[in-house]
């Protein structure tokens, strides 16, 4: 008979993106034994290559609270994960030029300010004094700007998160793929991998655009559409502007990173294959996005691009709960392409839920739940 | 090309050298529609390459037997001139999904579907990081041969040459003649076993002769050749002033007692080529490492096709073997490629093809031979001290890397991404070959097993104006 | 009394003109490259490093390297070996990052 090695931990979580390692350094936190397993390296998928805003304006009311919240565990994080995340507060700043969409934003505005968010709506001269490299001919409407919000670089996240996992106790595993999970009475057994059999009270699915065929074998399903998101960046230059910009007058998001360089973040688009590189037409978006908003980069040259896959929900609001129906299940998923800024946040609430039977903030407007046909 | 009614090219070329020109010559003559993208002004890549406008050569003696053999290939060229499409100034920046490629040209962004696809993009100087290496007045022994042989200008008042091989030879060679001044050549091997090696190979070859040759210049000149000596640092204030070198052991490791100054102002460093693959690798060649090649290095068939069906490789840039090589390669694969279209019949294809398979076979022995002689040992690897610069653009250390190899990070892409080396403008090429063997050494992992980065586009930095006039619209959607 | 390092045998140069580097007049020929006029001149440094201010020059001589980039006529980051230089060129050893210029 083949030896298997067993393992145990109170908690396994799948998946070293920023929402599993930060779930396991709160776990850790909490006096809970962790075993992490991730299939690349730390990072290495979606939490390491997105824009890297930190963004609280322009969401969903089910995600403002939690956005909100994250938010003040990101202005601290640099010195809790002792790790240089190049974290600033430089805003966000959407730039108004569709009539069609005004009323849309007023009303994102109006509803984000009554929950507490510092956003305001500027006027053309006031963008254009933040904004002075902004396209003199452009005709703009406004825009609506968040001061607290701001961009990290997600490079070192989900590893710095990792790192101090790992000096609580927490165990990080990278280059093992989960195999499959084991079920035993209708409750996840252990989690199966090529080195071991992991066995736990409680599981967190945290594994991105690879969550799904996860959930699948416990025979629970959640509704999302793969997509690739994709983003270039140019030489470096000294700084221009700090805020993340978009505007409704190009396709394209625009951050610089402390290092110089300029990102470029192409809209996301579906895929069928697991494909990382960057499409003709994601050069042809950023190069007319650039020149409509800002053409003193028209001699600016691109360096880098690169992708990543995210996984979209219906209403484009992501999911953070345990599962219906199964004992010891969470999971957190579907944050279609703006998960980054409620990393901090999830892992706390989850770790709450699993250990003190409750996260202190109401998930019900991110729950499973919400969508039919969640059984397999 | 590309314009309204013009059919696509069955064939494009990328890259204008030997192999380039050579697989369009093949390919134009059995009838392919041809079109060559070239990033120069003008056909013949590196050895080969024509003066720039405003230059008139008036004695070609100095530029060697190359000049000849360059001549004669683009004299060929020109009779097809009129069956070849030949875009000059044109850096292809990408190949996408659906055999895809997107270049810029005259100012403007082009996109241009692919059928049949050989790249011949040539090699560059292998980047051999050792103390003072940033300082103003070191090049590489190509980047002295562009400026001495086609700017016909001297990198310095006093020169030194440090590296392996002939490479050198023919450099400092034209500095002389044209007047320049040799402190040294530094060999890092027996320049006696590539002599010897020569000579057996001397029936249906030049090489040796004109290896004598560039030995005799030298020695005429009182130039000292120091066989089995290797550049161990730069000096300088703000650009080079002094180099020091040593004798070295079998292993190219420095014999300590036998270090010196030499009072240099430029020191041109040659171990080697490394071949480019970026577009090889984008359009998802596989590769294997071949150190003797000089690194990583497309698989091909005996038709210089590689694992992409219809991508073919020739030259330098799927393994060092020489200009010589390079044409025959791309004959092959312009022959090839004219067979698979139907142009031609395969009896027609084998007999075209013969003449060059043999003189392949006869130039792969000396080749291999060459190679493993001028292979770099591990003493070129071990020059650089903690303190020593190895990625220029990011002004990373070895320190800075070994800490990040010890933090837990050795796959290249994590490293990559946790010390930003190969993020710069140069796109990893000055850096990556030498962390590569940092890693292998660190870990002790051989070279071939270490994954490499992954390939995106731009295969070359492209500017964002040229990215806004290709072709295509886009509504504005949003939504990342 | 600028240096000229230039090989004048056996080959023909053709129109002379100045270019500007860093406020001094130095000459170039038609068909040189920045590099090669800067060079010839003796120049060697182009840039001071972003990071670690250190100076950096021609190195590869092929555009591969960005060891010889420069302002050039405003632009930064312009490698000097793959510029044509030309009558009335404005170069500036260029330090660090530097400010790309607005054009409206």
């Amino acid at each position: 008979m083949k030896m298997v090695n067993v393992r145990e931990a109170a908690v396994v979580v799948i998946g070293g993106g920023i929402m599993g390692c930060s779930t396991a350094y709160e776990l850790a936190r909490k006096g809970q034994s962790v075993i992490l397993l991730e299939k690349g390296f730390i990072g290495a998928e979606a939490s390491g290559r997105n824009g890297g805003g930190v963004r609280q304006q322009k969401r969903d009311p089910a995600e403002l609270p939690l956005a909100m919240e994250s938010v003040k565990i990101w202005q601290g994080l640099q010195e809790e994960l002792e790790w240089e995340l190049e974290y600033q507060q430089g805003g966000n700043l959407h730039i108004l030029g569709n009539p069609d969409r005004y009323d849309l934003f007023i009303e994102q505005l109006q509803y984000s300010q009554e929950a507490g968010l510092d956003v305001r709506l500027l006027g053309p001269e006031e963008t254009r004094k933040l904004l002075p490299n902004l396209r003199k001919d452009l005709d703009i409407l406004g825009s609506t700007y968040c001061p607290s919000d701001g961009n990290a670089n997600p490079l070192f996240v989900s590893k710095a998160y990792a790192k101090a996992a790992q000096k609580l106790g927490a165990e990080i595993r990278e280059r093992e793929p989960l195999e499959r999970l084991k079920v035993k009475s209708g409750r996840v057994a252990a989690a199966v991998t090529a080195q071991a059999e992991y066995r736990a009270s409680d599981f967190v699915i945290a594994a991105g655009a690879w969550s799904r065929p996860i959930c699948n074998q416990i025979g629970l399903d959640f509704p999302v559409e793969v997509k690739r998101s994709q983003l270039m960046v140019t030489e470096p230059l000294p700084p221009v502007f700090t805020e993340f910009i978009s505007a409704d007058q190009c396709s394209c998001y625009f951050r610089q990173a402390l290092s110089g360089g300029m990102h470029i973040g192409i809209p996301s688009a579906p895929i069928e294959d697991d494909n990382k590189s960057t499409s003709y037409d994601a050069f042809k978006i950023a190069g007319q996005s650039c020149m409509t908003l800002f053409p003193f980069l028209e001699k600016v040259n691109i360096v880098h691009s690169w992708a990543g896959l995210t996984n979209w929900t219906p209403d484009a609001v992501c999911i953070i709960d345990k599962a219906p129906d199964v004992e010891g299940f969470y999971l957190t998923a579907g944050h279609s392409g703006h998960g980054f800024c409620l990393g901090p946040i999830t892992g706390r609430l989850l770790a709450e839920w699993i250990v003190d039977g409750a996260p202190s903030m109401d998930l019900s407007a991110v729950r499973w739940t919400r969508f039919d046909s969640i059984h397999l | 090309m590309g314009s309204e009614g013009v059919k696509d090219p069955e064939l494009i070329v990328i890259g204008a050298g030997p192999g380039g020109i050579a697989a369009a010559v093949e390919a134009a003559r059995a009838g392919v529609t041809t079109t060559i993208l070239d990033e120069n002004p003008k056909p013949g890549g590196r050895i080969y390459g024509q003066f720039n406008d405003g230059f008139k050569l008036v004695n070609p003696k100095f530029l060697g037997p190359d000049y000849e053999k360059g001549k004669v290939l683009l004299a060929e060229f020109d009779t097809f001139r009129q069956k070849i499409e030949y875009l000059q100034d044109t850096l292809v920046f990408g190949t996408f999904e659906n055999r895809i490629m997107a270049f810029h040209q005259a100012g403007k962004g082009h996109r241009l579907p692919f059928n049949k696809l050989i790249v011949a993009t040539g090699a560059y100087d292998r980047p051999v990081p050792f103390p003072g290496w940033t300082l103003p007045g070191v090049l590489t022994a190509g980047g002295a041969q562009t400026l001495v042989k086609m700017q016909r200008v001297l990198p310095g008042k006093n020169i030194l040459f440090a590296g392996t091989g002939p490479l050198q030879l023919v450099v400092a060679n034209q500095v002389l003649y044209g007047g320049g001044k040799v402190e040294a050549i530094l060999e890092a091997g027996e320049i006696n076993n590539w002599l010897k090696l020569l000579k057996g190979f001397s029936r249906n070859w030049g090489l040796l002769t004109d290896g004598l040759q560039y030995m005799r210049g030298i020695r005429k000149a009182g130039v000292p050749m120091l066989r089995r000596h290797i550049i161990l640092e730069a000096r300088g204030d703000s650009q080079v002033e002094e180099a020091v070198i040593a004798e070295v052991d079998q292993d190219w490791r420095p014999i300590e007692k036998t270090r010196r100054i030499l009072k240099v102002d430029a020191i041109c460093i040659g171990y080697g080529l490394v071949p480019s693959v970026e577009l090889k690798r984008l359009v998802g060649c596989k590769h294997r490492y071949e150190p003797y090649l000089g690194g990583w290095i497309p698989v091909r068939n005996e038709n210089m096709e590689t694992s992409v069906p219809g991508v073919f490789a020739v030259g330098d840039g799927a393994g060092v073997a020489g200009s010589s090589m390079a044409m025959f390669e791309g004959r092959i694969a312009g022959i090839s490629i004219a067979r698979s279209l139907g142009l031609i019949s395969s009896e027609e294809a084998g007999k075209r093809k013969k003449p060059y398979l043999s003189n392949m076979k006869k130039i792969r022995h000396l080749r291999d031979a060459l190679d493993r002689i001028s292979y770099p040992r591990p003493g070129l690897f071990e020059l650089a001290n903690d303190d020593t610069i190895i990625c220029r653009c990011e002004e990373l250390t070895l320190r800075d890397i070994k800490k990040a190899i010890r933090k837990g990070t050795s796959e290249m892409n994590e490293l990559k991404r946790m010390t930003r080396m190969g993020m710069g403008c140069c796109q990893g090429r000055m850096c990556v070959p030498a962390v590569q063997d940092i890693i292998a050494r660190q870990t002790e992992t051989p070279a071939a097993e270490i994954e490499y980065l992954n390939q995106r586009p731009p295969t070359k930095l492209v500017p964002i104006n040229m990215l806004a006039s290709l072709p295509g619209e886009f509504e504005i959607r949003h939504g990342w | 009394m600028m240096e000229d390092l230039r090989i004048w045998k056996d080959v023909e140069r053709g129109q002379a003109f100045e270019i500007e580097v860093d406020g001094v007049q130095v000459v170039a020929y038609e068909g040189e490259t920045v590099a090669a006029a800067l060079m010839a001149a003796g120049i060697r440094i182009t840039n001071k490093t972003a990071k670690r201010d250190q100076p950096r020059g021609i190195c590869c001589g092929i555009g591969l390297c960005y060891g010889c980039t420069m302002v050039i006529d405003g632009v930064p980051n312009t490698r000097a070996c793959q510029t044509l230089a030309r009558p009335g060129m404005r170069l500036e050893t260029q330090k660090g990052l530097q400010r790309w210029e607005v054009r409206e």
